[in-house]
């Protein structure tokens, strides 16, 4: 059974509508700015994604594997799983915040209906 | 004069923060009012009134007062919620405060209880600290101490996160809760541990961990929908949905993503993913 741990498409930057001169334009781009000496498993990446979609018979595969559920896994897994996705789940909330907070020898901001509350209670 | 105090009392009964203010200026200009007693009825005033046109001619009657120095942070201070929007938060130097009432021997307000429970905190007895907030809490009912007494909850599990004690900090966490089921960071703070950190083993539990925080989240996007609400929504539909598809849970994965299409409708590759799995 045809199974893949890349998506080609994904690895070369283009989209799945591509034709061959745009899969050779890709690799030519990303060899220049991922050579192998530097880069390996990038550059192997990159040469596995190309010989993927420059023959027709494998190109048919990986688009079958691309739809079916595996082959979706795995192409949300890059889209999915950024970055983005990670600062907005994974940042702890009001650490800046919190940690400000104890630092009592300078200015503490505090609530303006709190502070009339206990400005008032002291002048009472 | 002493009576400026009563009689801005009355008028802002009278929902008159007009008059009220008219009689702190006449009072200022006849200078024959103590500054604390301008004070405190300009609180009064700010306590039931956020005009930004009267709080503005406040500032301009306060600006004119000629205080003794040990008043000048007060009258300071005072001049600053003029300039405060009505929910807004003001700077207060701690200690110059701590001076005026000590230099003033008036009664320590709840505010400085406060202050003396962050320093226990900051001497590393958060416990402490916890008990003495919540005992402001319980003879007050302030909801700001209620906020820093939560925020004390965050920062003793992050000091405990800081040692790579993760279950302790869990542990703080949940204790919070209990106490304000509402305090979302500290859900989210749990719901990043238990996902990272503490062992709760199965996707499924790890994603039931976010579910209180996604309803707040959900609720707080419908009320505020231009806030950051919906990207954290979105992120966390996306991160699950990764993850169950990954993990071959298609049916946790089509919830995830039907999730993520009702508040993100634009997201093709979330339509064309959602309508091949359940082919």
């Amino acid at each position: 059974m045809f199974s893949l741990d890349i998506n080609p498409y994904e690895v070369l930057g283009i989209s799945p509508d591509a034709d061959v001169m745009e899969v050779r334009r890709a690799r030519r781009e990303l060899v220049l700015k991922y050579p192998n000496e530097l880069f390996p498993e990038r550059a192997q990446e990159i040469n596995k994604a190309f010989q993927l979609l420059t023959s027709r018979e494998k190109r048919r595969m990986v688009d079958a594997f691309l739809r079916s559920k595996a082959g979706c896994a795995l192409r949300v897994q890059k889209a999915f799983l950024s970055d983005e996705v990670y600062g907005e789940l994974f940042d702890y909330p009001d650490r800046a915040e919190v940690f400000e907070l104890f630092k009592l020898e300078g200015l503490v901001q505090v609530d303006r209906n709190a502070l009339i509350k206990s400005l008032l209670s002291i002048l009472e | 004069m002493a009576s400026v105090v009563e009689s801005t009392r009355k008028a802002m009964d009278h929902n008159d923060p007009a008059s009220a203010v008219g009689e702190i200026e006449s009072c200022v200009l006849s200078g024959a009012c103590d500054t604390i007693v301008i004070c405190r009825a300009a609180l009064i005033v700010f306590s039931g009134c956020a005009d930004p046109s009267l709080c503005q001619r406040l500032s301009k009657a306060l600006s004119m007062l000629e205080p003794r120095p040990a008043e000048a942070y007060l009258v300071n201070l005072v001049i600053s919620l003029c300039n405060c929007e009505e929910n807004g938060r003001v700077d207060v130097g701690v200690l110059r405060l701590k001076e005026f009432i000590a230099a003033s021997s008036r009664r320590q307000p709840a505010i400085l209880a406060v202050w003396e429970a962050m320093g226990l905190f900051n001497q590393g007895k958060g416990r402490d600290a916890i008990e003495v907030l919540w005992r402001i809490y319980n003879s007050c009912g302030n909801l700001w101490v209620r906020d820093l007494l939560m925020k004390t909850y965050l920062r003793t599990a992050y000091n405990h996160i800081a040692k790579e004690q993760y279950e302790e900090a869990a542990e703080v966490l949940k204790e919070s809760l209990r106490a304000d089921s509402y305090n979302v960071p500290a859900l989210h703070t749990l719901a990043i541990l238990e996902t990272q950190k503490t062992s709760l083993s199965s996707l499924d539990q790890i994603e039931k961990s976010w579910r209180r925080l996604v309803e707040i989240w959900t609720a707080l996007d419908r009320a505020y929908p231009e806030q950051v609400f919906r990207d954290k929504l979105i992120a966390k539909y996306k991160y699950f949905a990764a993850r169950f598809l990954k993990a071959g849970s298609w049916d946790r994965a089509k919830v995830e993503l039907a999730n993520l299409i009702n508040i993100d409708s634009s997201n093709a590759l979330a339509k064309e993913v959602l309508a091949a799995i359940c082919e």
